[in-house]
């Protein structure tokens, strides 16, 4: 356990380490909370609330509850129910044993109509009617009269519609205070509403209690007699859900959770029930809720909900979905209720507002997380929505199965904003750890032309040195010339000079110099101008006792100045070198010269350096290593090198041009 | 070497004249200054050019600072230089300077006689070909010298000849400029005179001249002694650049 803890505790310092070093996802879930708090998401949240709850699977319809509508004419208004015939109908319902009936209908509050002694009959004489009256502005409506207080406080509900800033219905009252003069609004009285009093009338019958909850006097609740548990119903405040600073939101309101599907409350023909075509026990132990509609064109608020009275195609076509019908809007409300206390289908809750932004600023944290825990980018991506739709899925399934209503908008956004914004911090860190790769890579390059130039080094010393005695010294044994005081002196002077390359290189290395190699190491300053050293090392190259050299007589040298101001210390000390091993190859193969040319000249926007003999010419096809040495100085400065025979075969030229820097 | 202390200061030869420095006051008188920052070895150098005569005007200047502004001030018709030496008054003395100092004296004022007198020659290798550009006297002196060599080689500068053998060392055959070679071809082989020379190359007849003065040096030919055993100092000088393989 605690190792498990030590590691996790590790991984989120880690974690917040690394996400810190680009706060721009912290910056983007404060963002989203305080966007949230000024309720931008309003609007998106209620969306997502509709289309979660309509996207529901289809629940069936309800037994309990069943509608009886008594269709009206718009065209003839003198046909439709006088209050005798309503009373009549009710008679009829009553017959059924009904668990409850509701009148969702509104008549004149005194109306001299022979039918009005009738109906203020039946709700004094069937305390399981309730009636509907409307009490908030603009237009209360009050209940019949003359009715006594009793009947009209016990037996009549409001069935005010509360409508959200986008004009949809969310919720339902469960009860209401009711306006008074005053200001004070706490001795107002309270009325429960109609679908409320009708789903109470039913469970008091079932056997449960209406009581107030232990903790919050505000909330009822219903107690079942069988078991000690008992079923709340939750309260709206301003702030719930995806609801901000929602005015409209008063005591006492809930959610409304209405069924799910097209089929979901049966309902009956008022006329079926006059001609008795309808079997009267669909209505025995239900709740009867009694309603009257428009039979052309049926008022539909606007709720998510699918309507009962659309159901043929016909009709559909004719009439868009738009919502429920009054009588509808009652039954679910009221079956909402009796479902949550018997059934235990659950009411909508909501969660408290800050456990909504913890959810938000974890789903953000998340997000983070999953962006950093990947290398690649795309996998992250592919995570990240991944991970969004469980997490979608998840607040569907919650609301679904448990009424719990999540901030899913805001969630679904949070998570992939704050990780696509460390998707950008993990490119520029995977770029960073690109160039730093690079960096390595070019230093390494550098380490690695570094060494080769110091092999070159190393070789180009050998060669100019202890290799051209050692050859001349081959020659001279090879012409029997093996006396032992000349072959003594060559490798003492041969021992000298392998000692000296070592030295040679070592002071090199460190040095602006060149180390020309003779009897003594002579140090030629690179910080001079080039045509002065160049000229410096012509004159020590053909000091050299070698057997070219030995017939010379003319020497023409003019080394012109050039720009050597761009040059690197290794390039100066390769030209050196060219020119060393040039006049070195005039004085080792170029038997019986007589003249040398030694010619800096700046041509056009070139620089010439020239070497030329009046010798033998090149004999041997052989590309020596010297040579080779010279095209990788042709490359150093991306100019041209040439060594080749003159026309008529007396002599070698041997050429090296490259672009002048202004 | 032979000497040429009979030789008349007042009388270069003709094809000289121009080299030589302008008189600065009087027919005779001669201005010299000495650049060097050792007591001792100026006593020595004081002691050489006693030899001239009366006619010397001479001025000695111990830092290159002041070497400069003097030479500004006044051209000398010879300027003997030690190589190592300060740059002002109480700071180090170095080979460097001196070269550097030569150098922009040798680009600013090509016509001036210079006679080199140091203890480490082989520092003009380096410029040689400025030496070999430079269209004045120029003549090279080592410190550890005899007198009269010195002598000789200061009058040689002051007369405009080059004397640069001892920097040019041992090596074989001889180091020309190839503007050299074609003058000795020009002249030797197609018997041109200075004039058509400077035509054919494209330089002026003094120059021409200088280049002569060069190959002399070169072929170790003293126009003095030339000329007093009477013999043309052209025709000397085309037979033993034949014989030396400068011409083929």
């Amino acid at each position: 356990m605690l190792p498990f803890l030590k590691v996790s505790l590790t991984g989120i310092r880690h974690f917040f380490q690394q996400s810190s070093r680009w706060p721009v996802g912290y910056v983007m879930i404060a963002g989203l909370v305080a966007a949230r708090w000024l309720g931008l998401f309003a609007t998106l949240e209620l969306a997502v609330f509709d289309i979660f709850l309509r996207s529901r699977p289809a629940e069936g319809i309800d037994e309990q509850v069943v509608i009886v509508l008594i269709e009206q004419d718009p065209v003839r208004v003198d046909a439709n129910l006088s209050e005798s015939q309503l009373a009549e109908l009710l008679e009829i319902i009553f017959s059924a044993q009904p668990t409850v009936v509701g009148l969702n209908v509104f008549r004149e509050e005194f109306s001299d109509d022979l039918g009005r002694e009738q109906l203020l009959n039946l709700f004094e004489t069937h305390k399981n009617l309730i009636g509907v009256e409307k009490v908030l502005p603009p237009r209360p409506i009050p209940p019949i009269a003359p009715l006594s207080d009793s009947v009209a406080q016990n037996q009549f509900g409001l069935n005010d519609v509360p409508l959200d800033r986008d004009g949809r219905i969310r919720r339902v009252f469960v009860g209401a205070y009711l306006p008074d003069d005053n200001d004070d609004s706490t001795d107002n009285p309270f009325r429960f509403s109609f679908s409320f009093k009708l789903a109470e009338k039913y469970l008091t019958t079932k056997g449960y209690a209406l009581e107030n909850h232990p903790d919050n006097p505000d909330i009822p609740i219903f107690k079942d007699p069988e078991s000690p548990g008992f079923t709340s119903i939750p309260i709206l405040e301003n702030d719930s859900g995806g609801y901000v600073r929602e005015a409209d939101i008063s005591k006492i309101q809930t959610l409304l959770n209405f069924r799910s599907g097209s089929e979901t409350l049966q309902v009956i023909d008022a006329s079926k029930l006059f001609d008795r075509s309808q079997d009267l026990e669909a209505l025995t132990d239900k709740v009867v809720i009694v309603d009257e509609v428009d039979a052309y064109f049926p008022r539909f608020l606007p709720i998510s909900a699918s309507s009962n009275l659309i159901q043929d195609s016909e009709t559909r076509d004719i009439l868009p979905r738009i919502g429920i019908t009054g009588p509808e809007l009652e039954a679910h409300a009221t079956s909402q209720l009796i479902r949550s206390a018997i059934d235990t289908r659950p009411l909508i809750r909501v969660i408290p507002f800050w456990a909504e932004d913890l959810l938000i600023v974890s789903a953000g944290l998340l997000g983070i997380a999953i962006s950093i825990s990947f290398r690649s980018t795309l996998r992250s991506l592919i995570s990240l929505a991944i991970v969004t739709l469980m997490v979608v899925g998840v607040c569907y399934l919650s609301l679904y199965r448990f009424g719990l209503w999540l901030p899913v908008a805001p969630i679904a956004i949070s998570l992939p904003l704050a990780g696509i914004t460390y998707l950008g911090f993990n490119y520029r860190s995977q770029r960073s750890a690109l160039r730093s790769q690079e960096a390595a890579l070019v230093e390494v390059q550098v380490l690695e032309a570094e060494r080769q130039k110091a092999i070159e080094r190393a070789f180009s010393a050998i060669h100019a040195g202890p290799l051209q005695r050692l050859s001349s010294l081959l020659r001279s044994a090879k012409d029997g010339k093996t006396e032992q005081s000349f072959v003594l002196e060559e490798l003492t002077a041969l021992n000298q000079e392998i000692r000296g390359v070592g030295e040679r290189l070592r002071q090199e290395a460190i040095g602006d110099v060149y180390f020309f190699y003779s009897q003594g190491d002579i140090k030629l300053d690179l910080t001079h101008p080039m045509h002065e050293v160049l000229y410096e090392v012509y004159s020590l190259a053909v000091k050299r006792k070698l057997p070219g050299f030995e017939t010379v007589k003319v020497r023409a040298v003019s080394i012109e100045p050039f720009n050597c101001g761009q040059l690197n210390l290794d390039v100066k000390r390769q030209l050196c070198w060219f020119l060393e091993e040039s006049l070195q190859n005039i004085g080792k193969h170029a038997l019986g010269t007589t003249r040398i040319q030694v010619l800096g000249k700046n041509i056009n926007d070139f620089y010439s350096l020239k070497i030329e003999d009046n010798g033998p010419g090149i004999q041997s096809t052989h590309i020596g290593d010297g040579t080779q040495s010279s095209y990788r100085l042709e490359l150093m400065l991306s100019g041209k090198f040439s060594r080749f025979s003159k026309r008529d075969g007396k002599g070698t030229v041997c050429e090296l041009s490259w672009p002048s820097i202004k | 070497m032979v000497a040429i202390a009979s030789a008349s200061v007042s009388t270069p030869p003709s094809s000289l004249k121009t080299m030589t420095s302008k008189v600065a006051s009087g027919s005779d008188q001669r201005t010299i200054f000495v650049v060097e920052d050792h007591p001792t070895t100026l006593a020595g150098i004081h002691s050489i050019l006693e030899r001239f005569g009366s006619n010397i005007a001479l001025e000695t200047l111990t830092t290159l600072q002041a070497a400069r502004e003097a030479v500004r001030r006044l051209r000398p018709d010879l300027l003997v230089l030690d190589l190592q030496l300060p740059e002002g008054p109480g700071e180090p003395a170095a080979t460097e300077f001196g070269i550097q100092f030569l150098k922009s004296l040798m680009k600013d004022y090509p016509e001036i006689n210079i006679a080199i007198h140091t203890s480490y020659p082989d520092a003009l290798v380096r410029i040689i070909p400025d030496i070999d550009n430079h269209r004045g006297g120029f003549t090279v002196t080592s410190k550890d010298s005899a007198t009269d060599k010195a002598f000789e080689r200061f009058k040689a500068a002051l007369q405009g000849y080059t004397h640069t053998r001892d920097i040019r060392s041992l090596k074989a055959g001889l180091e020309l400029k190839p503007e050299w070679l074609e003058t000795l071809d020009l002249a030797c082989k197609d018997g041109y005179q200075d004039r058509a020379i400077a035509k054919h190359l494209h330089v002026s007849e003094s120059m021409v001249r200088n280049y002569w003065s060069k190959i002399y040096d070169v072929l170790g030919i003293y126009p003095e002694d030339a000329k007093e055993e009477g013999r043309n100092l052209r025709i000397v000088t085309c037979l033993k650049a034949r014989d030396e393989g400068l011409i083929e």
